[in-house]
């Protein structure tokens, strides 16, 4: 099948200048919401200032990975081994009582040129620390796991607001003709405890959605149905061009009825394009090998496929990539960070999923140069306790510190910002809230957060609600 | 200025005006007149509401436009009024009705139809962000939220008024109306709870301010949500104010209540079954038994460690894993079948974290003698180990009982379902056992998990069999314990464990003797017949609960004797004289008033000379609660096997008789919140749970006056207040939203475009006269919706053809001064339901628990996986869908569905590539379009040019012009009818309002 060429229609319908004066664009350049002209914000399609970074794969490290066993080195932590936390006493968090001051089962060593240490869990990205750029003080609003990543995701710890990446398509459009402008890309053991929150729209028309598919499964209803004969296939879009344009020219002019039309021609495209953009068998061998998509891990070589459909992704223009480490299907720690009960068992078998494919793809996307214009983001729920549970040899939930580190496009690296306690408790060195973080992003997008808005139920809304400042100090 | 009013439930303050000097009052605010529709030349105009319409069009320099034809009417009407396509025959009946009614007898057949609720309902469940699961992580169903949206769907149908609608909605339970105040509860509800206090008042206040929004925006629209956390900065609503509705409804909590809704039909069922039960058991029982078994079985629970029978942990465990609840096979309530036992686990195994060859826990028989071993284990998980050990030891010497595949059933069948199941008993042969022996799990040769469950032992000479002969869970409102005689001279009943871990209560202990020859049984328990009572200790002061009740001969809770001991005690009755007894009856409750404090672990010796011996105990039977819907668990085991026949009959009569009456009796529940006395409220310094400030009284906000309730005032008091509020015919607001809300819904487009704000953030209506004038005539003509919509039915203005002109589109391309009918795509309920309708396939029965959209899934967090197929139950109306939150239908949800995570005011109407290739390739539509093909050929036989003219009637009320009959033809011709189908259930004709 070659590609269907664009009729007039559908041409002038592609160009948003010449679309629906009160229509709000997405998905591929065709999406209509026809709304009130009230309704719609200011101007879109066009960043507020020059961007630093044109895309965004942002990484979520599902269940909540411990900053005391990967990124936050605390040499206290590690003296005071086995000793109660100061101040701690009668504190009870997410499952309950904690146990004593407990060192991470991984050593801490210094590695790149800039001898930053981080563990030996994740030697891979460790490699890579030269190009990271710390936050060790970063805080969350909640420590239960739905509402951690909803606030992650979306800036509310409630469901049903829009996530970061259906907001950047809003606010920027799409950068190219036949893929979505926001792509999640699922673990290959399913679906976050949010699921699709995570890259929900919300109130924002839902062709800003994030469309959900990873490399070992296809978007739903993207192929031909496997009974249609192409040559039936293509007559019934040719009839059904033929009964809606027929049905546009007694209406003429409805925008809508026209909309319909183009999406049909652009929906044809996007089956060229996706299994294109997902068919990995152009890659070389040693690409392969390089992610560790050859591993006999079932698991790792789809998190290590994965990540090579997202650097295929921003290679072709998709604005936004959020690529999910760990699912919940199987409950806390077992397919994911949540390492409550067995954190030196669990984590052994998470960090290895994890290290060498997300270190590939921030190589390969160095070495393609891609990496001058896309911000690359590792985030997670939120941060463990410096103690174990009592009964227990993992760490609870610890919503008043964590690491997020970025690379790329925008942020100076080597660099480092803000700081926990001696025990990797609490953030005392300029604290960072989501909301900081989320304005961050949009900075580097060329966005001011604030400007960003769209009007829901009596309220402008926006990502960063009423919060949220730019971190100047990280910008390159 | 003050208006007092006066209600029988509240006094109600109205302020005329709150504005700030100097600011003029916002329109939405002022009093509600009743505007003169404009003198307008009568020609166009049909009711007043065209009178308001063509002056703003005159003043716009425009005119209406012609009105549509029948046919396209007929199918506007259809697809607004019911979501569903019109049938031909609709259609065709209209055009050729020439009377000069006919218009208004399709406008009251259209309110009148049942459908209309439907689809209206549907609109309202938007607005409240309806949906069957609880939302957040979890996300886990709600199986008793349905009957809210029969009742939305009833209340529409039924024209109720909407002042009743909006009371029942906030105090439906103190109007009979238990279903309505699903409202209030319809929204997300976090689960997940933590020891945490911050997080805990976090989440809470988080629900109250939910519940704010949805109220003050549903009902008011006015967005008081703004001010949890600062003044509002436009309207005048103030930070108090928000604390205010919040304490309205500070004693709402989320959770499923009893439905009260019973009427005499059933209770005359349910006297009738009660009797018929009663002449079925006098039957049973007068047929002969066989003689008791003589030692009964032992369930050893892999979680009472300690004691004997009890277990060892050698290893430490990793957790537990519960068996989902629901009677499927190794679910919490499965009841096993004529080859398999019921789940005896108590619901939930043990398991460990892989390490080859370790010895995990230890079962203590405590038993001497030829015992036959049942073994059980935790099945389902694809993980589970294949090889795992069961090993007897005895001293040095070690007997390998069985290597088992832990994750297949008993039977050796193989169900990975990835849930955690329950195995079902394993037979391991008979082994002779001594005090010292243990039954040992030990993990496989792998790292693979291991899990342990009940194990069963019985006497190798006993006939018991767990399939045959274990017996009921314990009832409260009667047990019976049948054994071989003894002679005894007296007995004692020991309670171990309660279900509700309060202190145990009999209301009749009864001992019966055996009977021989012509002696008819006597209980020689009773007081009045010389037996004296003692106990362990009894409940104290409450002179329903004495210890002398347990033995007076009345029943119920009145006359009963309670321990003084949590969860245990025991009672005993030293008879007159020695006696002969086989039967002991107890119960908790025999007036079936009360089911708490039952004793669900019990044992009962009988004094035989100078020694106790165990009579009876709940070790044979099946744990309490598995009885998944309420229906005894009748087995055969203690008639004599030669009564087959007469025997089995009636107990199969007594099986269907018994279910129908559990189900009576079992109060159906609605998850339409539980009501508490509301705990004191106090406003929080920017909305932090942590940072509470004064206490704020139950209110309303200052702009609409003031309840005058007392700051201690009563939960039912709070919410019949705030009805009242809402509902006073002098809050301007609230006829002005809904009259708004329905006009949306007919045109595409409210008159005031945010239809949840008619605040200063929201806009201004376009036709501001028309909106109050429609607010009068609903407030004058008793809140009647209907009215109002056949008003809008019966306009010139909803019968005009929607077909753009170019002097209309360049004054008001968005037609929001309404010069044309303004076309739009249908919602996604509406094209799903179409589909099946062209079909011939759409079920329309109505109400009741809805169909899944999704695969069953249940792990702790569920993932909900679009469902592959649909049978007979999927092909009914979408609004009947199990509403999961947060995830759309794989098909149609990208027809901008709700998510039900906020409210919806109104939907989105998007066009995307998704929409299309759902449309073009998803299994649902292409099944629809190879029924469709099948109905053509069904109604119309083998000649393409009429089938394509049927398809076309059905599936856009016309017959196809010449050019359109040639092309379908040629499709038909070369490429099938299947494909014809497909293509015309994706035409923008098919999914339009015209």
């Amino acid at each position: 099948m070659d590609t269907p060429p664009l009729s007039d229609l559908g041409r002038r319908l592609l160009d948003r200048r010449n679309f629906l004066a009160d229509g709000a664009m997405g998905l591929a350049g065709i999406a209509l919401a026809k709304l009130a002209k009230a309704e719609l914000p200011q101007r879109v399609g066009e960043p507020h200032f020059a961007p630093r970074a044109k895309r965004v794969i942002l990484l979520f490290a599902s269940g909540a990975c411990s900053h005391l066993d990967t990124w936050d080195w605390k040499p206290e932590l590690a003296k005071r081994h086995g000793q109660p936390m100061p101040g701690a006493d009668d504190l009870v968090t997410f499952q309950g009582e904690n146990g004593a001051l407990t060192r991470s089962p991984w050593r801490f060593r210094p590695r790149g040129r800039c001898g930053k240490r981080t563990s030996d869990l994740l030697p891979h990205l460790g490699g890579m620390v030269d190009r990271m750029c710390f936050v060790h003080s970063m805080t969350s609003r909640t420590n239960t796991h739905g509402p951690a990543e909803n606030f992650m995701s979306t800036g509310f710890t409630l469901d049903g607001f829009p996530s970061i990446g259906s907001w950047v398509s809003y606010a920027l459009g799409t950068d190219n003709q036949d893929l979505p402008a926001f792509v999640a890309i699922p673990d290959p053991r399913g679906v976050p405890q949010s699921s699709a929150n995570n890259w929900g729209c919300g109130f924002l028309p839902p062709v800003h959605q994030g469309t959900a598919f990873n490399a070992s499964q296809p978007l739903r209803n993207l192929a031909r149905p496997r009974q249609v004969t192409p040559g039936t296939d293509r007559a019934v879009r040719d009839y059904l061009r033929f009964m809606n344009e027929r049905h546009l020219a007694k209406n003429p002019g409805d925008g809508e009825m026209a909309a319909r039309i183009a999406s049909y021609e652009l929906a044809a495209r996007m089956q060229l394009s996706i299994p294109g953009v997902s068919d990995l068998s152009s890659e070389s061998p040693k690409t392969l090998e390089m992610y560790g998509a050859d591993s006999s891990d079932p698991v790792r070589a789809g998190f290590a496929r994965n990540c090579i459909l997202a650097r295929r992704l921003v290679e072709r223009g998709v604005r936004f990539v959020q690529l999910f480490n760990g699912a919940y299907a199987m409950g806390e720690g077992i397919g994911n960070w949540d390492g409550h009960k067995h954190l030196a068992k669990q984590y052994a078998i998470h960090g290895p999923i994890v290290d060498q494919p997300a270190a590939a793809l921030l190589r390969d996307l160095e070495r393609r140069g891609l990496l001058a214009d896309t911000l690359f983001v590792w985030t997670t729920d939120f941060g463990r306790m410096p103690t174990f549970q009592k009964g227990a040899s993992g760490r609870d939930h610890n919503p008043h510190g964590f690491t997020v580190w970025m690379a790329g496009a925008g942020v100076k690296a080597p660099f480092t910002f803000g700081a926990t306690d001696d025990f990797g408790y609490r953030s005392v060195d300029r604290p960072v809230t989501v909301y900081d973080l989320h304005a961050t992003i949009l900075h580097i997008l060329g966005l001011d957060h604030e400007g960003v808005t769209w009007m829901h139920n009596g309220i402008r809304r926006r990502l960063t609600d009423v919060h949220g400042h730019v971190i100047r100090e990280l910008l390159a | 200025m003050f208006l007092l009013l006066r209600r029988p439930e509240v006094t109600l303050l109205l302020l005329a005006s709150v504005s700030a000097p100097g600011q003029e009052e916002h329109w939405s605010l002022r009093a509600i007149s009743r505007p003169q529709p404009p003198a307008v030349a009568d020609g166009w105009v049909r009711t007043p509401i065209d009178r308001f319409i063509l002056a703003r069009l005159e003043r716009a320099g425009l005119r209406p436009s012609r009105r549509a034809d029948h046919a396209t009417l007929a199918r506007r009407i259809a697809l607004v009024m019911h979501g569903l396509t019109p049938s031909p025959e609709e259609v065709g009946a209209f055009v050729a009705d020439r009377s000069g009614d006919a218009w208004d007898r399709l406008v009251d057949r259209s309110l009148a139809s049942p459908h209309y609720g439907e689809r209206w309902g549907r609109h309202w469940l938007d607005v409240v962000r309806f949906a069957e699961t609880n939302g957040f992580e979890t996300n886990t169903p709600r199986p008793n939220a349905w009957p809210y949206r029969d009742w939305v769907i009833r209340a529409f149908n039924e024209d109720l008024p909407w002042d009743r609608f909006v009371t029942a909605q906030l105090a439906g339970d103190t109007l009979g109306d238990d279903a309505a105040t699903g409202f209030l509860v319809a929204g997300p509800y976090d689960t997940v709870k933590s020891p945490d206090p911050v997080l805990t008042a976090t989440q809470r206040q988080d629900e109250l301010a939910d519940m704010v929004n949805v109220v003050s925006t549903s009902f008011l629209g006015l967005t008081v949500a703004c001010a949890r956390c600062h003044d509002h900065k436009l309207d005048p609503i103030t930070q108090k104010d928000f604390y205010a509705v919040q304490a309205t409804l500070a004693g709402v909590q989320h959770g499923d209540r009893p439905l009260r809704e019973r009427d005499g039909a059933v209770r005359a069922r349910l006297e009738e079954l009660e009797r018929h039960v009663k002449d079925l058991r006098t039957r049973l029982d007068r047929l002969p038994r066989r003689p008791p078994i003589e030692r009964r079985a032992t369930i050893i629970d892999d979680e009472v460690a300690g004691s004997v029978p009890g277990v060892t942990i050698l290893t430490p465990k990793a957790g537990h894993g519960i068996n989902p609840a629901g009677g499927a096979r190794g679910h919490r309530e499965d009841r096993g079948d004529l080859a398999r036992a019921p789940n005896v686990s108590s619901g939930r195994y043990t398991w460990w974290q892989g390490r080859p060859r370790a010895d995990l826990i230890a079962y203590h028989p405590g038993v001497t003698g030829r015992y036959r071993v049942w073994i059980s284990w935790g099945a389902g998980w694809h993980t589970h180990a294949k090889d795992t050990q069961y090993v007897l030891r005895t001293g040095e010497r070690e007997t390998m009982l069985a290597t088992i595949d832990q994750r297949r059933f008993a039977d050796g069948t193989l169900d990975i379902t990835d849930k955690p199941l329950w195995s079902g008993l394993k037979d391991v042969g008979v082994h002779p056992l001594t005090p010292g022996s243990r039954i040992i799990v030990r993990s496989g040769s792998t790292a693979r998990p291991t899990t342990a469950d009940v194990v069963v032992i019985a006497p190798a000479d006993s006939t018991w069999h767990p399939v045959r002969h274990l017996r009921d869970p314990v009832n409260a409102s009667g047990n019976v314990e049948r054994f071989p005689p003894v002679v005894a001279h007296a007995v004692r009943f020991t309670s171990l464990a309660t279900n509700s871990k309060r202190e145990p209560c009999i209301d009749e202990l009864e001992v019966w003797t055996a009977i021989e020859g012509a002696a008819p049984s006597e209980n020689v328990a009773l007081a009045t017949a010389g037996a004296r009572c003692s106990s362990s200790g009894n409940y104290a002061n409450d002179p329903k609960h004495r210890l002398e009740h347990v033995n007076d001969g009345r029943y119920g809770n009145p006359r009963s004797w309670i321990s003084n001991t949590l969860a245990r005690g025991w009672v005993r009755i030293d008879f007159k004289a020695a006696a002969r007894i086989d039967t002991i009856k107890w119960a908790r409750d025999r007036q079936r008033r009360y089911a708490d404090r039952l004793a669900t672990s019990y044992v009962i010796g009988a004094l035989v000379g100078e020694r106790w011996v165990r009579v009876a105990s709940s070790a044979d039977r099946v744990p309490f609660g598995v009885d998944g819907d309420g229906a005894p668990m009748l087995r055969l085991g203690h008639l004599d096997r030669t009564i087959t026949g007469s025997g089995a009959g009636l107990i199969e009569e007594l099986r269907v008789v018994e279910a129908e009456l559990a189900g009576l009796r079992r109060r159906p529940q609605v998850y339409a919140g539980r009501f508490v006395e509301p705990p004191r409220t106090r406003l929080l310094y920017r909305g932090d749970p942590a940072e509470p400030r004064g206490d704020v009284a139950p209110d309303v906000p200052a702009v609409l006056g003031t309840l005058a309730l007392a700051p201690a005032s009563r939960d039912r008091d709070r919410r019949h207040a705030l009805a009242g509020a809402i509902t006073d015919p002098r809050n301007p607001l609230t006829a002005r939203v809904v009259v708004n809300r329905i006009w949306l819904h007919h045109f595409g487009e409210g008159l005031v475009d945010t239809p949840n704000d008619l605040g200063r953030m929201g806009t201004a209506p376009t036709h501001p006269e028309l909106l109050d004038w429609l607010a009068a005539e609903l407030m004058d003509h008793a809140w009647s919706v209907k009215h109002i919509q056949k008003l809008i039915l019966s306009s010139a203005v909803w019968m005009q053809a929607s077909a753009p002109r170019p002097e209309g589109d360049s004054v008001d391309a968005s037609t929001r001064l309404l010069w044309r009918f303004p076309p739009r795509r249908l919602e996604s309920e509406a094209i799903r339901d179409g589909m099946l309708r062209v079909s011939g396939e759409l079920d329309l029965t109505m109400g009741g628990p809805g169909f899944d959209l999704f695969e069953p899934s249940a792990n702790y967090v569920r993932v909900y996986e679009p469902r592959k197929a649909f049978g007979k139950d999927g092909l009914r109306r979408m609004v009947y869908a199990r509403v999961v939150r947060m995830e759309r239908d794989g098909t149609f949800g990208a027809f901008d569905t709700p998510d039900a995570g906020q409210v919806c005011p109104k939907r989105t109407r998007s066009t995307t590539a998704l929409q299309a290739l759902n449309l073009l390739n998803a299994p649902f539509v292409l099944k629809r379009a190879d029924a469709f093909a099948n109905r053509l050929r069904r109604e119309r036989g083998d000649d393409v040019a009429t089938q394509v003219r049927h398809a076309f009637a059905l599936a856009f009320s016309r017959a196809p012009d010449q050019k359109e009959l040639d092309e379908s033809v040629g499709l038909v011709t070369n490429h099938g009818l299947s494909a014809f189908c497909r293509a015309l259930l994706n035409t923008s004709e098919f999914l339009f309002i015209p």
